[in-house]
């Protein structure tokens, strides 16, 4: 029953929320959390359900936000042009990428995708005339359904926030689809043993890939949309800073645990902005709590639930036991008397 | 025409031949065996046929095809898989999803509808369970279906891992040491179990240790000494050859 309930209960507080938080400041805080649980997600398709850990995904992202602060001021194209035109073209990149990088073993994987990444942002620093270079481009128009000068057009906070929520939405179940199932059981066959796969018909090489430009075709998508939101792109999109973050989101989160990495992505978001309130010593803190995080939960934030449901389905089924054996012990000193 | 020939294959580390210029065949229905010395190059042989080692001269034919530089996972979904020394079963995976995953890639299915789980999908995930089940009754495996493989003993491992093999009934299996660490009663079943499935018409190609055991299963014999072929016949041939008692226990 209680489990019935949390999904309602979920819903209604995720959609209520802009109702009970009304400071800017703070809905952009939920907005930035929904941009960086979509964009784990899409990390974690790859890196976490293959152990394909690449270093370029914000290169994807950034590309993504690429395309649509190119086309969107030129062309004035609706915002869910963009965002299929952002994850085909990164998905084309992808491919590109993918097909010397998978050819690696796994450290020098992670090295060729590290410097496919440095050379994109290089190139989004210096072709000036495409991205304004560090200028960044920063005349994105706001969302708009149809095309540029409609009508319909989103521009405050709660719309955003209704938005990135749809945009989890639809990542999610992408996310589920391609993770469970025959292709899910397969990627789990390929993360256990990949050398096994291949005796048994598995392409092993060909589901990574798969994997490598789904994920990346999200993270262009998310880029597209948050391009939009912030309306200026700038070359540090495709950085490392993002690269860490969302190493740290995944890690802690828990590998292929989706609502793990959900939390972790939303308290990861949080937690630096409530930091705030000691600027001084805000990211020694913020260092402590992430070491910390790492000592306690080795396997991350799903793996700490999984071994406290263990815990107390022990103690409940030993707590049964215990009183299975004062009620034998009480009837058998019930039935004495009469026995005698 | 051998269901698996092997040519002039020549396989060597740092200089040193693991294996020289050897020639073999498999006929289709078979069951041989693959004996040798440690270090005869036993497996090295296994890992050139199914490409887990590219050999350095040789031409390795299946069915009459030249699959010398064939992908591995191609040769599984055209009939040639196999087991090894350190037996490995995916430690994630339910016991039923090990067989279901290996069942699943002999079956024509696209990607896109394997995401959109298409009706289609649905009926092959039907018959995949089914046959999967049939595979876990005939290695007595039924009672630990749902648990996850890396939670299973040794021995039943081992009998996965053959189930594995044979669930999607290839033509040949190559088996490398199918009774190492396993007891007796275990030695037995496994046995029992190859006979059942080459009289079903699956070929074997065995490497193993167990003397007893081999010349008890294998209608002929080959041996290996320093990667070249120094025998090869039946069982009792075998046992008396001259040239094979040098090789193992020296003059």
């Amino acid at each position: 029953m209680g489990k019935k309930l949390l999904l309602p209960l979920l819903v209604i507080i995720l959609l209520g929320m802009p109702l009970i938080v009304r400071l800017p400041y703070f809905l952009h805080i939920l907005i930035l959390s929904a941009m960086y649980v979509a964009y784990a997600l899409s990390y974690d398709i790859s890196a976490g359900h293959l152990g394909s850990v690449s270093l370029a995904h914000p290169a994807f992202f950034g590309t993504g936000a690429y395309v649509t602060g190119i086309l969107a001021p030129m062309f004035g194209t609706p915002f869910w042009a963009n965002f299929l035109l952002a994850a085909a073209l990164v998905m084309i990149l992808a491919f590109i990428m993918a097909q010397p990088a998978f050819r690696l073993a796994d450290i020098s994987f992670a090295i060729v995708t590290l410097g496919l990444a440095v050379s994109l942002q290089l190139v989004a620093q210096n072709w000036v005339e495409l991205t304004r270079g560090p200028m960044c481009i920063n005349n994105i128009p706001a969302v708009s359904l149809f095309s540029k000068g409609s009508s319909v057009l989103l521009s405050s906070l709660q719309g955003y926030y209704y938005l990135f929520l749809l945009v989890n939405i639809v990542v999610i179940v992408i996310y589920r689809l391609v993770t469970t199932g025959r292709i899910g059981r397969t990627f789990t066959a390929i993360r256990n043993d990949e050398i096994l796969s291949a005796t048994q018909g598995i392409n092993v090489l060909r589901y990574k890939q798969l994997a490598f430009l789904i994920g990346a075709a999200l993270a262009g998508g998310v880029g597209s949309i948050w391009a939009h939101y912030m309306t200026v792109v700038c070359p540090d999109y495709l950085g490392l800073s993002y690269t860490l973050n969302l190493l740290i989101i995944v890690f802690i989160g828990g590998v292929t645990n989706y609502r793990g990495i959900i939390v972790t992505a939303v308290v990861l978001t949080i937690v630096p902005e409530v930091l705030r309130v000691a600027p001084s010593i805000r990211l020694i803190l913020y260092g402590i709590l992430l070491f910390l995080a790492i000592v306690l939960m080795p396997e991350g934030l799903a793996g700490l639930v999984d071994s406290v449901r263990r815990r107390l389905r022990k103690s409940t089924s030993e707590l049964q036991s215990a009183a299975a054996e004062n009620q034998s012990a009480s009837d058998s000193n019930d039935a004495t008397p009469f026995s005698e | 025409m051998a269901l698996l020939e092997i040519q002039n294959l020549t396989k060597s580390f740092y200089g040193i031949p693991a294996v020289d210029h050897l020639n073999l065949s498999i006929e289709r229905g078979e069951v041989t065996g693959l004996i040798g010395p440690n270090g005869s190059g036993k497996t090295t042989i296994f890992n050139c046929i199914t490409r887990h080692l590219e050999s350095d001269e040789g031409v390795i034919l299946f069915k009459g095809k030249d699959i010398t530089h064939t992908a591995p996972y191609r040769l599984a979904l055209s009939g040639l898989t196999r087991t090894f020394q350190t037996i490995r079963v995916f430690s994630e995976l339910t016991v039923l999803e090990n067989l279901l995953v290996a069942l699943q890639q002999h079956q024509e299915d696209s990607v896109i509808s394997r995401l959109l789980r298409s009706p289609s999908i649905r009926k092959f995930e039907r018959v995949a369970r089914e046959k999967a089940d049939e595979a876990l009754e005939f290695v007595e495996l039924t009672y630990v279906r749902d648990l996850k493989a890396g939670h299973l003993s040794y021995g039943q491992r081992k009998l996965l891992a053959l189930a594995s093999c044979f669930v999607f009934e290839p033509d040949i299996i190559l088996l490398d040491e199918p009774t190492a660490a396993v007891n007796p009663t275990m030695i037995n079943k496994i046995k029992e179990h190859i006979r059942i499935l080459n009289q079903k018409g699956i070929t074997f190609f065995i490497i193993e240790h167990n003397m007893e055991f081999i010349m008890d299963l294998a209608r002929r014999i080959i041996v290996l000494e320093q990667g070249q072929k120094i025998a090869e016949g039946e069982p009792r041939d075998i046992q008396t050859n001259e040239m094979v008692l040098e090789a193992y226990f020296g003059r």
